[in-house]
């Protein structure tokens, strides 16, 4: 069995040695299964940091089903996802800008989406895209909720055990609703309270690259849940 | 063989259809590939390139793919077609990029401070949006085209009020503070301020000025309507008082087709007023006597000479005097020139461009038709199918809803430019090139393409003027050798390159 050693890791992710199994290979990530049926995840690239992240120099070759050990034994905490709800306001210089993502649910691509609108814990599942775009929107919404100290309604943990949705998308709204955030959402909590326009749009350029729909979708529930409707 | 496919209710921007249609024409044995929105100009156009749209049931809202290819091919290059529109090859989806505010708001979010707003939306959205932006405390640049008049008229009023300006409709291009917006050439900045109706005649006088060493501070584009009556000439009067109270302008210049006489009497009257030097191009006019400090000019390069004269305080009368001249030698050379056919085909990217060298080479020929011609009764009954002496503007609507403008692809006046070549009527064949920020990266590489596809033996004389700079990205020199390499007439400036046009033409229409 191979093992490989990441030299960073997310802050969440214990320093101990581990065995996985692969769940999913793509060209800057690989997603593994563990032992406790969570989503652990080898990257490269810092900006894709997420819960229960490594960074590693160059992705093994590796086929899904595989088992292989990872080990923490060199690895440096690189990245700390919790979400650490605001000490001070978003910057309201900004909210002219965050209240135009609500508009990307105007894409046609969107249109389920916006049936669900006054219960979006009903997008969980729906949508377009490998991560279905409702569970996005839903990751982004909760985001926003646990970031600005809202609280978070039950009707999201249930329709999370009661819908059906990828295994992936599971995990990252599990992650979101236990308080836990990707980098990219993390650098734009940061550029929301700061008055830096560069480092606001790069922010959420940056979250634009996230696949093809995904981060359109995350960035239209973030501005729904910080204009406060739940 | 020639086939076209309808995509239903797809919209996709000019740039990207022109780069599909350019990444599809790469392959190895396309002769053709268009992408156009489904607009009744583009049908036609399409048409007369030997496409079956008759058949066809689009409407505007859908895209039409043309290919020219051998059959076996054709399924592939459909598939091609659409992978290219869906994820566009030459975009790298890995690559970051800052986010871009899509709202007036956003924006101002980003750049508060900003005072003025550059509009590029299809007309029927583009008076909204800038009656937003004045209402902003914004001065607008309308570059947007099919807007109403009754919308231009409420938007300038509303800014007169509120002592802002409105720049357009249809306004292509402005210089603030030697800072180009839209189509421009890198001049330098100086002590010489310019109100156009105009876009291409703003750049001509920009660029001719700066071949004389001199710079332009402020080029304010008020839209071809506003010398009408109708809008009363409310931009060019805001113009010439904001040039008039800029303590760094010393000459003032105005650049328009003939006024309604009113409004020219305003003009006039606002220059009188400034005090300061001035220049009026009122391209065709009549030459008038000059005042002390208002000069008259009836041509861009005149125009520029002038201006050049009142800056340096050298006799204006000499100036124009050795101008004439100089039009006087190349008109010799004209005459002397030889060549085969009849006819001078004028095809043009620059509007004014086209409007002053068909208004030169009516001086010397008997009929001059046209798709905007001068003069009423010459109106070409189809712009593809020019007749005898005929003057085209490839930058008119009729060949710009939902493609590009030809000084942005100038792949269909070069199409255009060979079909005309091959007519052994044609005698003369005279174009432009336009340089700068906005207009395409070779677009003499891409007239020498069409001249050197020529199959006629003896083919017309090719004249041609570079309206640009050394500065500009085009770079001036090189996009001149390009064309004389292959033998082409270029010379310094529009005026010139029409008088030897039209003056190698001269008489050949009785033949």
């Amino acid at each position: 069995m191979i093992t490989l050693y990441p030299f960073e890791r997310s802050s969440d992710w214990q320093k101990i040695e581990s065995v996985m199994k692969v769940h999913s290979i793509y060209s800057k990530v690989i997603n593994f299964e563990g032992d406790d049926n969570r989503r652990y995840s080898l990257i490269t690239r810092e900006v894709d940091y997420l819960p229960r992240a490594s960074l590693i120099e160059a992705l093994p070759v590796l086929r899904t089903g595989e088992s292989v050990r990872v080990s923490q034994e060199l690895s440096s905490v690189g990245f700390d996802p919790s979400i650490n709800p605001v000490s001070e306001p978003a910057n309201l210089l900004w909210q002219p800008l965050w209240s135009e993502w609500r508009r990307f649910l105007l894409d046609d691509r969107f249109e389920c989406l916006l049936d669900q609108l006054e219960n979006p814990e009903r997008m969980i599942g729906l949508g377009p895209g490998t991560t279905p775009a409702g569970d996005d929107f839903v990751t982004g919404l909760i985001t926003a909720f646990r970031w600005t100290g809202v609280e978070v309604g039950e009707r999201f943990f249930k329709a999370l055990e009661k819908n059906g949705t990828t295994w992936f998308s599971t995990q990252m709204i599990r992650d979101a609703l236990n308080g836990y955030i990707w980098k990219r959402g993390y650098k734009l909590c940061q550029a929301l309270v700061g008055s830096s326009a560069s480092e606001f749009l790069s922010a959420v350029g940056s979250i634009l690259q996230w696949g093809h729909l995904s981060g359109r979708a995350w960035l239209a529930g973030f501005s729904t849940g910080l204009e406060g409707i739940s | 063989m020639k086939r076209v496919e309808i995509i239903k209710g797809e919209y996709y921007d000019s740039v990207t259809l022109m780069l599909v249609a350019k990444e599809l024409k790469k392959i190895e044995g396309v002769t053709e590939a268009t992408l156009n929105m489904a607009t009744e100009a583009n049908l036609h156009i399409m048409k007369a390139a030997g496409f079956e749209v008759e058949s066809v049931n689009a409407s505007p809202d859908d895209l039409i793919i043309g290919i020219d290819c051998p059959g076996k091919l054709y399924d592939r290059l459909m598939e091609m077609a659409r992978s290219y529109l869906s994820s566009p090859p030459w975009k790298d989806s890995e690559e970051p990029g800052e986010y871009t505010p899509k709202t007036l708001e956003g924006a101002l979010s980003v750049l508060p401070g900003a005072n003025v707003a550059l509009i590029s939306l299809p007309g029927r959205y583009a008076a909204a949006e800038a009656m937003k932006a004045l209402k902003r405390g914004l001065n607008v640049m309308l570059y947007s085209d099919n807007v109403s008049l009754e919308e231009e008229i409420e938007l300038k009023r509303y800014a007169s009020r509120n002592e802002l300006i409105v720049m357009g409709p249809d306004c292509g291009t402005v210089v603030i503070n030697g800072q180009g917006l839209g189509f421009s050439n890198v001049c330098p900045v100086g002590p010489v301020g310019i109100v156009s109706a105009s876009g291409t005649g703003l750049q001509e006088v920009m660029v001719q000025l700066a071949r004389r060493g001199i710079g332009v501070k402020h080029g304010l584009g008020t839209g071809g309507r506003d010398i009408k009556s109708a809008v009363g000439g409310i931009s060019s009067l805001t113009a010439v008082e904001a040039l008039t109270s800029d303590p760094e302008i010393s000459v003032m210049v105005f650049i328009s087709k003939p006024p309604s006489p009113e409004v020219r009497e305003k003009i006039v009257q606002a220059l009188r007023s400034s005090g300061k030097p001035s220049v009026t191009c009122f391209m065709g006019e009549s030459p008038r006597e000059d005042e002390p400090k208002l000069k008259y000019a009836t041509g861009l390069e005149e125009c520029a000479t002038l201006a050049a004269a009142l800056l340096g305080g050298k006799d204006v009368i000499k100036a124009r005097e050795d101008l004439i001249n100089e039009y006087l030698k190349i008109e010799a050379l004209g005459r002397k020139s030889e060549a085969s056919g009849r006819f001078l085909r004028g095809l043009f990217t620059g509007g004014t461009l086209c409007y002053e060298a068909e208004s030169i080479a009516r001086r010397y020929l008997e009929s001059v038709y046209g798709n905007n011609p001068l003069e009423i009764g010459m109106k070409l009954p189809d712009s593809l199918k020019p007749i005898k002496n005929s003057f085209i503007d490839y930058g008119e609507d009729e060949f710009t809803q939902g493609k590009l403008h030809p000084m942005i692809d100038p792949s269909f006046r070069s199409g255009q430019l060979r079909i005309q070549s091959e007519d052994p009527s044609v005698a003369v064949v005279l174009f432009d090139v336009v340089l700068g920020y906005g207009s395409a990266p070779d677009p003499s590489a891409d007239v020498v393409n069409a001249i050197k596809s020529l199959e006629r033996k003896k083919g017309p004389l090719y004249v041609a003027y570079v309206c640009g700079t050394s500065g500009d990205p085009q770079n001036l020199e090189r996009q001149t050798g390009i064309l004389k390499e292959a033998g082409v007439h270029v010379f310094e400036s529009n005026a010139k390159a029409a008088i030897f046009a039209a003056a190698a033409t001269e008489g050949r229409e009785r033949k």
